[in-house]
């Protein structure tokens, strides 16, 4: 089950520029994209995560032309483009390998898109220099594409993509080979020309921090489906199922039955421990459900005596992360150790603690939601 | 490079590649009348004495045709050829590049009586372009293996890119696909015009005496004491070779310069 998709509010007015609807593509038995539905908004800059394999850069290259779908439609603008070869879909793409042409100069590569277009050669050279501007990498023109730096390849590959003003600008991992510093000024870079530039932008990636950051919606995708769509925080805070929970952050994901009694609702585990949750939607008493716990929401202390509140456990792990310090908590009736970030850390190992949260700290999931 | 043995060995092998190229070159360069190992004096008289040989001058010439045309067939049946079987997926695809194979690993004698046959049988001996064609069908996948495996190292993204930026399928293949694989174009096409211009079996089969090429020209004049103006041709071909490997190996560091995997 695809969880609804939770529209960012100041945005859901405006009529999508861009959409799939019940998209399929299959390699065999096997659904590289299954039923994938997306409505992209003008100037929004969207991002699909996911696990390698779960699909995500097969929705861009489809969505490229570069293969063909099953099933399903995808209309840009209005129009369908199902039959529409790629080189007539007006789209700017940026691959990992970034695929600039390595026969020519920075020049002939931003010049290309216009060349096959055949615009005059004075515009041309005008808008080659202003793309170059825009990337703020005015005076290179004349480099060969090996001459430059991996960040001034990032660059030209964005200006090439963007030079003949496309309406969607696909992303498909450019960042993903870069060290982290280099990264996170290309991020930047790439949220900058967002704003100062009227494109739409779908970016590939499987770095959640990225895709957070960067993005005013993200869908998580896994197995070819497309998980959940909404916002960072959504997604962080409310999440459809055990996996977008796992895969965004560090949550515990703790598996029993929903039991709603006098105390309020919780998720009781098999081995009999009881966590307060709040739960999603109408889920009934007595069903299958997941607890949703953050790692940094869970308060963590040395019991005074027994009568403390929460749930008592005993600290198998203690990991100095630099700004945090990464616990593991071995809890009577949770199967797996329950993984806690104190900003703190004075704990030592092998300490009897008692760990509290805020009730509406904690999300619950009907077990099905998973999809 | 630790160890005696080893260091031996290598010496063997390196005088074992120079001993004909040694020859050849220094006999070439020969001063007396007639050839003798090692020459008395040094001169220039066996490259006079080519030019001034019409046959050998003329065979020179026919066998440089013979390159041309060699190169000529290759390129408009390779090229495509090796595109095809690198990049499109067909019933097929692997037996034909095993069958091409054999072209190579045929015995040349054999080819060779396969095309006397055939081109007696269309009457079509006496010609040059028997010989080239002959040539070409046993060499041309020297060429194919050649823009291959440039084809193998080149980014599929660039031709998918060059889509996205609007270029229809020709304009990608003109301005993406053939600068990248033009370094296997041309070290292959090298290697057939060498093999073109040296090929000795096939010729040998097909020539009449009207359209003898340099290879067996050489042979005949060497029944009796060879000539200098032989040794100078071998010196031209040793020369030719030298230039094409040198070529081959900057062309092969370009390519891995521009190429390389990510």
């Amino acid at each position: 089950m695809t969880a609804q998709p939770r529209p960012v509010p100041e945005a859901s007015a405006q009529p999508a520029i861009f959409r799939l609807s019940g998209v399929v593509k299959s390699y065999g038995p096997h659904n590289a994209i299954d039923h994938v539905d997306l409505e992209i908004r003008p100037r929004e800059l969207f991002t699909l995560l996911g696990p390698s394999g779960s699909g995500k850069s097969t929705i861009l290259r489809a969505i490229a032309g570069l293969i063909g779908i099953d099933g399903g439609s995808l209309t840009i603008e209005g129009r369908d483009v199902r039959n529409v070869p790629t080189h007539q879909r007006n789209i700017g793409m940026v691959f990992q390998s970034l695929a600039l042409f390595p026969h020519m100069s920075v020049f002939d590569n931003i010049a290309f898109p216009l060349r096959m277009r055949r615009e005059p050669q004075g515009d041309i050279a005008r808008r080659v220099a202003q793309s170059l501007d825009i990337v703020r990498l005015p005076k290179i023109a004349e480099r060969r594409v090996h001459e430059l730096s991996g960040g001034q390849q990032q660059r030209v590959a964005l200006a090439r993509a963007l030079v003949y003003n496309p309406k969607l600008l696909l992303l498909d991992e450019p960042l993903g080979a870069l060290d982290k510093r280099l990264r996170e000024e290309m991020q930047l870079e790439i949220v900058r020309l967002h704003r100062e530039i009227d494109v739409t932008i779908i970016n590939v990636t499987h770095d959640q921090v990225e895709a957070m950051v960067l993005s005013d919606r993200v869908g998580v995708m896994s197995d070819g489906k497309l998980m959940q769509v909404g916002s960072g925080e959504v997604l962080y805070r409310r999440p459809a199922n055990r996996f977008v929970a796992d895969f965004l952050g560090r949550a515990n994901v703790v598996d029993g039955t929903l039991r709603i009694d006098g105390a309020g609702p919780a998720v009781i585990t098999p081995g009999g421990a009881r966590i307060a949750v709040t739960p999603e939607r109408q889920i009934p008493d007595g069903r299958r459900a997941t607890a949703i716990l953050r790692a940094e929401d869970i308060e963590m202390a040395v019991p005074g005596d027994s009568g403390s509140p929460g749930l008592g456990g005993e600290v198998t792990l203690r990991l100095f992360e630099g700004e945090a310090v990464y616990y593991e908590i071995a809890v009577p009736g949770i199967g797996r150790p329950l993984r806690v970030a104190s900003r703190t850390g004075e704990i030592p190992n092998g300490a009897k603690v008692r760990l509290t949260w805020p009730r509406d700290k904690v999300w619950a999931v009907a077990e099905d939601s998973d999809g | 490079m630790r160890g005696p043995v080893i260091r031996l060995s290598l010496a063997f092998v390196i005088l074992l590649v120079a001993v004909p190229l040694a020859i050849v070159l220094v006999a070439s360069v020969s001063g007396g009348e007639r050839l003798t190992f090692p020459p008395e004096s040094l001169s220039l008289n066996p490259y006079r004495a080519l030019v001034g040989n019409d046959e050998i001058r003329a065979a020179l010439g026919r066998s440089l045709i013979v390159g041309f045309q060699v190169v000529a067939l290759s390129l408009i049946a390779g090229v495509p050829a090796a595109i095809a079987l690198v990049r499109f997926r067909f019933r097929f695809r692997f037996g034909l590049g095993i069958y091409m194979i054999l072209g190579v690993a045929t015995p040349l004698i054999a080819s060779a009586f396969a095309f006397l046959a055939l081109f007696t049988q269309m009457g079509a001996l006496g010609a040059l372009w028997p010989i080239s064609v002959g040539i070409t069908i046993v060499n041309l996948p020297f060429l194919m293996f050649s823009v291959a495996s440039s084809l193998f190292s080149l980014d599929p993204r660039l031709e998918e890119a060059a889509a996205t930026l609007g270029a229809e399928g020709v304009q990608t293949f003109l301005f993406v696909t053939l600068p990248g694989i033009m370094p296997g174009i041309l070290s292959g096409t090298l290697m057939v015009f060498v093999l073109g211009i040296s090929e000795f079996v096939i010729s040998l089969l097909l020539f009449t005496i009207n359209i003898q090429t340099l290879p067996i020209a050489m042979f005949a004049s060497m029944r009796g004491p060879p000539p200098p103006e032989v040794a100078a041709a071998a010196g031209l071909y040793v020369l030719a070779a030298v230039l094409v490997v040198i070529t081959l190996t900057s062309l092969k560091s370009t390519e891995q310069f521009f190429y390389r995997a990510d």
